[in-house]
């Protein structure tokens, strides 16, 4: 029994030291993703409405369909990095999304549960992709990699 | 009786004079110049254009070092795990505003591109954050206890083409390994950073560096950055005040998720 305890506690320290270890690197944004959850990796069909191209977060406005909704949409909002990350992910002002476009979105979401979160991965129409800002890219590689450890 | 300023005499004694007066500035100048520590520009290495750190944002010498937690003062380490863990809301928005500050890390490179303008007697050291440091090479010694500015107070010395660069004056309340970020160490008193600058074989803009900063750090660290050119580089702003930060109340300095449409943003597409 004691051993076992000692393994839960040993278990408990090492996977806190490793979340320790592994959030100081990822923590070079300028904030610490406090309202975000890592945790979780949502998908989401979306038309653009709009796209805040802004320091230090630039931010994407898109509709979702939802019949609750009195328009038949939803408004969500996702966080991307600033213009400088962005357009070292390949991101333009005017050329990566247009108004009205059909994308795919993959995002870690709020932790309020509102309609929005970081933006992890786009998937436009023709297949293209375009990727968020570098630690929502790696929080969500970590998600999809603890998925498919529980997978197996 | 009227006098005639105009006159041959007066002129050429005139001309004399100025004569003297140029000569006696040109000899002043020189004798502050430093000849060992100067070199005519085109002798200077090519610095010239922007550099981004090689291995990417999350890449450089020291972000690798800093996984090892002990190297900061016990306070400090257990500052860093309280603030690490995820969900924690530390605001301090407005921390986020103060002008970019040095703080004896790298020069940036990794959200922002840098530059290292090399010109006779001086390098300045910018980035897209907007960082600034300017580095004195014209042989004066290091300013005793300077008032703290933004950029610190610098020399440097060549060795070779090794620029040597000796920095102190830094504000204490800068934090660390980013300079604008409020859930992080802050550097203290006493901070002392030395900087060997070249250029390496393959093109590579090295700069290896010593860190003192005793309120922060156990013991003085060593690490290298190693940037690599960006050709075709495009100047954007990296600004990182939260003035209009959908991500931190400018009111609370909480972080936040402002989920306020924009006033243009297009209607929904019809049903």
């Amino acid at each position: 029994m004691t051993t076992t305890i000692s393994r839960i506690k040993f278990s408990a320290i090492s996977c806190l030291a490793i979340v320790l270890l592994l959030q100081v690197p990822l923590a070079s944004a300028h904030h610490s993703y406090a309202v975000i959850d890592n945790s979780r990796l949502l998908e989401v069909e979306a038309t653009i409405a709009k796209l805040e191209w802004v320091n230090p977060h630039s931010f994407l406005w898109v509709y979702v369909a939802d019949e609750a909704q009195e328009s038949g949409y939803q408004l969500y909002a996702f966080e991307v990095g600033s213009i400088t990350m962005m357009t070292k992910a390949g991101w333009t002002r005017d050329d990566t999304v247009t108004a009205g476009e059909k994308v795919t979105i993959e995002y870690l979401p709020l932790r309020s549960g509102e309609p929005g979160g970081s933006l992890a991965k786009m998937t436009h129409a023709d297949g293209s992709v375009s990727q968020g800002d570098f630690p929502a890219v790696r929080f969500a590689d970590r998600v999809r990699a603890a998925e498919q450890g529980e997978a197996q | 009786m009227s006098i005639n300023y105009f006159s041959r005499k007066n002129v050429l004694t005139l001309v004399i004079a100025l004569l003297i007066s140029a000569c006696g500035q040109t000899t002043d100048t020189t004798a502050v110049v430093d000849d060992s520590t100067t070199a005519p520009m085109q002798e200077y290495p090519d610095w010239g254009g922007w550099w981004l750190i090689a291995d990417g944002p999350l890449g450089g010498g020291l972000r690798g070092l800093l996984r090892n937690l002990n190297v900061y003062q016990p306070e400090v380490k257990s500052f860093i795990e309280r603030v690490s863990v995820p969900g924690t809301n530390l605001g301090g928005g407005a921390v986020f505003c103060v002008p970019v500050r040095f703080n004896g890390g790298t020069n940036g490179g990794g959200t922002d591109a840098v530059e290292f303008l090399l010109t006779p007697q001086r390098l300045t050291i910018t980035n897209e954050d907007g960082m600034l440091r300017r580095i004195i090479i014209d042989g004066r010694p290091l300013r005793e206890n300077p008032e703290p500015s933004n950029g610190g107070t610098s020399i440097g010395t060549w060795e070779g083409d090794t620029l040597i660069v000796e920095t102190i004056g830094l504000h204490p309340d800068t934090t660390f390994p980013s300079s604008s970020r409020p859930n992080s160490p802050l550097i203290g008193e006493n901070v002392h950073v030395l900087e060997r600058i070249y250029l390496n074989e393959q093109d590579q803009l090295i700069v290896d560096t010593e860190l003192t900063a005793p309120q922060m750090l156990v013991a003085p660290i060593n690490f290298s950055t190693v940037y690599r050119r960006d050709p075709g580089h495009i100047i954007r702003d990296h600004d990182r005040c939260s003035l209009n930060d959908r991500s931190i109340d400018p009111v609370t300095g909480l972080e936040r998720f402002d989920m306020t449409p924009p006033a243009d943003l297009p209607p929904p597409p019809p049903r």
